[in-house]
């Protein structure tokens, strides 16, 4: 799943850190670490099935975290994720990729950024999750990108019951994901 | 040479001053984040040269560049993009990929003061006329191309849009012919009929037509008629 890791993504991060070497130095050195745990895991990752959330979310959060050395104020996070859904279990990237989308259809593409919005829980023996970005659903691209192409392929694999929805809810669009546990 | 960096990213831009600074020759004048700021700031600044990211909140470095009725010289920057480095093949003064080879942003700088010393570029003034040398930016779906109005051999009136014809190819330009008209300097190009602009220097041959009109044989080997009510617009231009 190599072709997952986005060229844009990795070529934006290392201009990023180039600047900040100048810039602060500490910093510069924390996302070269965070850096190498996001690309790390974009390379491995596969040979697991499934992951803990918890896992997922340290990934995304080092993902996000170099995200914002890019968008900076354009970018904020709100997360609201329950305790009990923790341990839950899901394939890998994921949710990373759900995040990802967040990003570059809603946030890039909004003068002054927005918030990408994380939640998670558990009800009926699901796991609950609902990614939402500000921004209208891609006509051109409604549902047939990459990305969710593999998402769906993911899901239809290996997770029977699963479900996967894109919605549009006034300036938001929220894309929301069920995995039975 | 004055710069202007347009790139959404603050520590994008950071990096390119970063890199300029290496050239004395050379003085950001300003930044943009995105396609209103930019246009606003090339309007004010009339900067020589523009550093353009191809990926910009509200469209593309490309949408910029169709709406500018003057452009400066123009260096692509982009991280990544298949798209736009097919779309370039062989017209954009260069495009360069991030994080920027110093050697690279070097090479597109000597271009572009060889242009600057030809003398292509002598006035930049917003309020004087598009002449022979002055470029225009063209598209067609994912293709672009920068066109010199001098390698422009006609252009042809297509419903609400302009198709101009150049060096064999076409491109629709999405203004309309009399916009584009008033702002070119009248001694280019003729208008031989209510629907084409002819350049004058891409003329081949000239023969009497129907209705005291002409038919123009255009280097590029197309027909064009001149209406009757230009055709003495033309003896006059062409000195018959």
């Amino acid at each position: 799943m190599r072709a997952r890791l986005n060229p844009h993504f990795v070529f934006n991060a290392l201009n990023n850190l180039r600047a900040l070497i100048n810039e602060d130095t500490d910093r510069a050195r924390t996302m070269v670490t965070q850096l190498s745990n996001t690309l790390r895991h974009a390379l491995d990752h596969g040979q697991a099935p499934s992951v803990s959330l918890q896992r997922e979310l340290e990934v995304v959060d080092d993902y996000l975290a170099i995200e914002q050395v890019h968008y900076e104020e354009r970018l904020r996070i709100e997360r609201r994720i329950d305790t009990a859904a923790l341990k839950a279990m899901l394939p890998p990237m994921l949710l990373q990729l759900l995040v990802e989308n967040a990003i570059k259809h809603g946030v890039a593409r909004t003068p002054g950024g927005g918030c990408v919005r994380m939640h998670a829980h558990l009800a009926d023996g699901m796991l609950q999750l609902t990614v939402s970005n500000p921004g209208q659903i891609d006509q051109h691209n409604r549902g047939h990108g990459v990305g969710l192409a593999y998402l769906r392929a993911r899901l239809d694999q290996g997770l029977p019951g699963a479900r996967f929805v894109l919605e549009a809810k006034g300036d938001e669009v929220r894309a929301r994901l069920e995995i039975p546990q | 040479m004055d710069v202007l960096i347009v790139d959404d990213t603050r520590l994008a831009r950071q990096e390119l001053k970063t890199l300029l600074s290496a050239h004395a020759d050379v003085s950001v004048v300003g930044e943009a984040d995105d396609l209103p700021s930019a246009r606003s700031a090339i309007e004010t600044l009339q900067p020589r040269l523009l550093l353009l990211d191809i990926q910009l909140p509200s469209g593309t470095g490309f949408d910029l560049l169709e709406s500018l009725e003057r452009l400066p010289m123009v260096i692509f920057t982009t991280a990544y993009d298949q798209h736009a480095v097919r779309a370039f093949e062989a017209n954009a003064l260069d495009y360069l990929v991030k994080p920027v080879a110093p050697g690279r942003l070097g090479a597109a700088l000597d271009r572009a003061r060889a242009q600057l010393a030809a003398g292509d570029r002598d006035e930049i003034d917003t309020r004087s006329r598009l002449g022979a040398d002055d470029t225009v930016f063209l598209r067609d779906g994912e293709r672009c191309w920068f066109v010199a109005l001098k390698d422009i051999s006609h252009i042809a009136v297509d419903g609400n849009y302009a198709r101009v014809h150049f060096r064999g190819g076409h491109a629709t330009l999405t203004r309309s012919l009399s916009a584009l008209e008033s702002r070119m300097d009248p001694n280019l190009f003729l208008r031989a009929n209510r629907n084409t602009l002819v350049n004058l220097r891409a003329i081949a041959s000239v023969d009497p037509w129907i209705n005291d009109g002409y038919q123009l044989k255009l280097r590029d080997g197309s027909e064009i008629e001149v209406s009757r009510r230009q055709a003495r617009e033309l003896r006059e231009r062409l000195s018959l």
